[in-house]
């Protein structure tokens, strides 16, 4: 172990340099926006009330309302439309023989030298990393993006064994500064404004800096470039793993998930086992589609292939050491059921710009979790400890635009009531089952559907004040003024009217 | 939904279909589609509902509903939820779909300016995004203005409004603040369930913003016999 | 047919900012000496440019400016230029600079995307990475603001030649 004041000296164990001023940041967050999510805060009834009031939640809506029309869910141009009908098969495919493919990747990497660690838990996959940091006495490690190290907690772990972790996407980069989670699957950072920006950079420069975004990005530009060259490994996360060449492929705007996985020594590509795809042909169908629904770009600006570690007697870059974890966290045991559709995804993050709950939260922290969105609450109640998610698939109102957004085809919404059904045989709760049970009862009968009509107009003549305190009602009549119950029955009265008699 | 809180869109598709010339019954047993246990994971109480209704409707030509959403889950998770269903869903038509198909030649009239809002169910589960909007323009005098994000979702989601309320109703405020934009006489809808919500968020905010349900548009459209429009 | 594509090419490399030039091999040599001047270089060691006069690298590489690459294939439709590593075409050379410089040969152009990625993946011996390139580096993380330039060269110049 590093001890602190060990960390730092030049020329010894380089520290971060971008993470410099950290302990200045004055940005302030509600707790459930934090990188890590205290135990014990999850109720999202009251974390969503308290999101849809965030300061700032108005301009990060209309910005992602802006984002999710250009997206334009639920249209896609026929060659659009057409590449979606290929990536959801090959999704699919991937699927029916997910260990076959896992089985032939690890294969495949183990001949181009890569060294595989595949694991079930997050604890594993966290002390196969740390392991390695630890062998190469590593000080610093310089990390691209990736939404499975956050699932698996890495940093807070490599951190705990005295080893700066830098994020270098910019995005990333923002967050991890303002000691906040991840927003958005592909803009981790879109809830925040410039001028929030602006002063987190300024805290960390201990000065003023110009608001001008080039003038940001330069900013943390030259603070990560110092990262890049110091750190002695790399952590990397993977968009897609060919299963028949053993390549990892990383996508990026940036360039750093290149910089991160060519000039330091050692490497690790963290992934959990749905990133694999059969071949690597198939990436010029999923990086364009990829690319579209995520950024509204024909490809990224960079694709980075990695197939092997260097000679360690050639010249030239890349790492002498190549590792790659793979874990599970819980997915294998949807395979063969209908949730297993949810290893489709391909981390586009389109559902998220697509949802108005998404939206109208300014971001993925009122999920409380680590995914949020349409597919962190599919997600976060199938993988690995899931049982402090399992409530998460009720927040949502099934409006379906994930489902029209989302370019590998997941029946979200159906998955969303597959998980309630779930939920509700999990945890019973007597009072609200017996509820169910009693309307079932009432209205599957002609008595008891009439005698529930008597029964809402004869709500009606009951005043408000007390009316507004049955439970239900209450809810509802927290925000929304009631509707009028002295119709009830009306329409089957009127038929009867007409005709005279009943039918 | 229509017979507890909102009998006004049935009562005014039934006098619509009696001017198409059709004489509607509305069966003694006809109930509820089961929707809103089916979606908050109660499908075991949601079924015998459903069979309930599907019953009463046996003998019938076609089924006419006036809620958007009921169609929708009738449609996608009905047979697989009752098998009866399946010739239930045969039958089955949304409002607007009907009388764009049957009432053709029915003369309508009103004066007025209307924004509509897609109700999510009927627009994406059942893949229905034009007909309404057709039935609007064949009303003479009336004009529609879009709102911005028209199918945005209204925020109720059945058991979504009371589960998650401040949620539910800022996602309204949204949609209240794009309808009002249009400075319309009536915000319209298929579906009885965004309308009784947005009504209510109208009025618990104190925001001036009449709804109606389609039904009572083309209703309030009709043209007496023996009066020229 | 070899024109379109180079006309298609540089329509969507220059969409993503790109640079693109079509020059005969002359001209080329001669461009790529301007292009360098004095600054600091990665060049790597490509045909086209032997007998070039061209400035030894700098002592630290990550002090060079501008870097020269050769392409191993090209999509038009993307607009995207294709960088196998070798020991002597190290990533670094398109990475640690600002200004980067492609050459591209015009049969090595491709039509889509997806041809570049069989005609990548059919590679032999199998390179330890590759670098796909369609525009000079950027990020959209602020606010949504287009940033021009983030870690990878803000100027991407392709040199298309016969």
């Amino acid at each position: 172990m590093t001890a602190p004041s060990e960390q730092g000296r030049a020329g010894s164990r380089p520290s971060s340099t971008a993470l410099i001023g950290t302990e200045r940041v004055s940005l302030s967050h509600p707790e459930w926006a934090g990188a890590e999510i205290p135990p014990g805060t999850r109720r999202l009834p009251l974390i969503s009330a308290d999101a849809v009031r965030r300061p700032g939640v108005g301009h990060t809506r209309e910005r992602l309302e802006a984002l999710g029309r250009e997206r334009a869910s639920g249209v896609w141009t026929p060659e659009a439309a057409a590449r979606r009908e290929r990536g959801a098969e090959i999704r699919r495919e991937t699927l029916k023989d997910m260990s076959g493919h896992l089985d032939r990747l690890c294969a495949s990497l183990e001949a181009n030298g890569a060294i595989v660690h595949r694991v079930s838990t997050p604890e594993q996959a966290r002390e196969a990393v740390g392991q390695v940091a630890r062998d190469h006495g590593v000080s610093l490690v310089a990390k691209s993006k990736s939404m499975a190290t956050e699932e698996i907690h890495l940093t807070p772990y490599l951190n705990g064994l005295g080893i700066d972790v830098v994020e270098t996407d910019l995005g990333e980069y923002i967050v991890q500064a303002a000691g906040q989670r991840p927003s958005h699957i592909v803009g981790p950072a879109l809830h925040l404004s410039k001028d929030d920006v602006t002063h987190l950079f300024a805290d960390l420069n201990g000065a003023p800096v110009s608001d001008r975004p080039d003038d940001l990005a330069a900013f943390a530009r030259a603070r990560l470039r110092a990262d890049f060259k110091a750190a002695q490994m790399g952590i990397c996360g993977v968009n897609f793993a060919a299963a028949d060449t053993g390549t990892l492929v990383v996508v990026t705007n940036e360039g750093n998930a290149d910089m991160v996985t060519s000039q330091p020594d050692v490497l690790v590509a963290v992934m959990p086992i749905e990133k694999v795809v059969p071949r690597l042909s198939d990436v010029g169908v999923l990086v364009p589609l990829l690319s579209d629904t995520a950024n509204k770009q024909f490809v990224t600006t960079y694709q980075t292939w990695l197939s092997g570690p260097r000679d360690p007697d050639a010249g030239g870059d890349g790492p002498r050491e190549l590792h790659v974890v793979i874990f599970d966290n819980g997915r294998s045991d949807v395979l063969g059921t209908p949730l297993e559709e949810v290893l489709c995804c391909i981390r586009c993050g389109n559902c998220q710009f697509a949802c108005p709950v998404f939206r109208t939260m300014g971001g993925g922290h009122g999920y409380a979790s680590i995914y949020g969105g349409p597919i962190g609450a599919v997600l976060s109640p199938v993988i690995g400890g899931h049982s402090a998610d399992a409530d998460l698939p009720f927040m949502s109102s099934l409006c379906g635009a994930c489902a029209d957004a989302c370019p590998v085809k997941i029946p979200i919404p159906d998955l969303l009531v597959d998980l309630r059904n779930r939920y509700v045989e999990e945890h019973p709760r007597p009072v609200e089952d017996a509820g169910w049970r009693a309307w079932s009862l009432a209205w599957s009968t002609r008595v008891g559907y009439a005698a529930s009509m008597i029964g809402a107009r004869a709500a009606s003549v009951v005043p408000g004040g007390i009316l507004r305190r049955l439970p239900l009602v209450s809810t509802w009549a927290s925000v929304r003024s009631l509707p009028s119950f002295t119709g009830a029955g009306a329409v089957r009265r009127a038929a009867r009217k007409k005709d005279g008699h009943d039918r | 939904m229509a017979d507890l809180a909102s009998p006004g869109p049935a009562l005014a598709a039934l006098d619509v279909l009696r001017a198409m010339g059709f004489d509607p019954v509305v069966p003694a047993d006809a109930g509820c589609c089961g929707q809103p246990a089916f979606n908050t994971g109660q499908p075991r109480a949601a079924a015998p509902v459903l069979r309930h209704t599907v019953g009463a409707f046996e003998g019938c030509d076609a089924i006419v509903t006036v809620a958007g959403s009921c169609a929708a889950m009738v449609a996608h998770n009905g047979p697989a939820l009752v098998p009866a269903a399946s010739g239930f869903v045969r039958r089955m038509w949304e409002f607007t779909q009907f009388v764009a198909a049957f009432g053709a030649g029915l003369p309508l009239h009103l004066d007025a300016t209307v924004t509509y809002h897609d109700g999510c169910h009927m627009t994406r589960v059942l893949g229905e995004r034009t007909t309404p909007r057709e039935l609007l323009s064949r009303i003479d005098g009336l004009r529609v203005v879009e709102m911005v994000d028209p199918d945005g979702c209204c925020g109720f989601g059945g058991t979504f409004a009371v589960k998650f309320p401040e949620l539910s109703a800022a996602m309204a405020d949204v949609k209240l603040d794009h309808a009002a934009a249009t400075e319309v006489d009536w915000i319209v809808s298929a579906d009885p369930g965004c309308l009784v919500h947005l009504s209510g968020r109208a009025g618990a905010t104190g925001r001036a913003l009449p709804t109606r349900h389609i039904a009572e548009i083309v209703r309030d459209a009709l043209v007496p016999a023996g009066v020229t429009a | 047919m070899t024109d379109e594509l180079i006309e298609r090419f540089r329509r969507e490399a220059e969409a993503n900012g790109t640079t693109v030039e079509v020059l005969s091999r002359d001209d080329l040599r001669a461009r790529v000496r301007d292009l360098v001047g004095g600054r600091a270089a990665l060049v790597d060691p490509i045909p086209l440019l032997q007998g070039v006069d061209l400035p030894a690298p700098p002592a630290d590489p990550w002090d060079a400016e501008i870097g020269v690459s050769e392409a191993f294939v090209g999509a038009a439709e993307s607009g995207t230029v294709v960088l196998p590593q070798r020991p002597d075409a190290p990533r670094r050379t398109s990475l640690l600079v600002n200004t980067h410089v492609v050459l591209l040969a015009r049969e090595a152009l491709l039509p889509t995307y997806q041809d570049a990625v069989d005609a990548t993946a059919a590679l032999r011996p199998r390179p330890i990475g590759v670098q796909f390139v369609s525009g000079h580096s950027r990020s959209g993380d602020i606010e949504s603001a287009m940033i021009h330039g983030m870690h990878g060269p803000a100027e991407l110049i392709v040199l298309v030649h016969p």
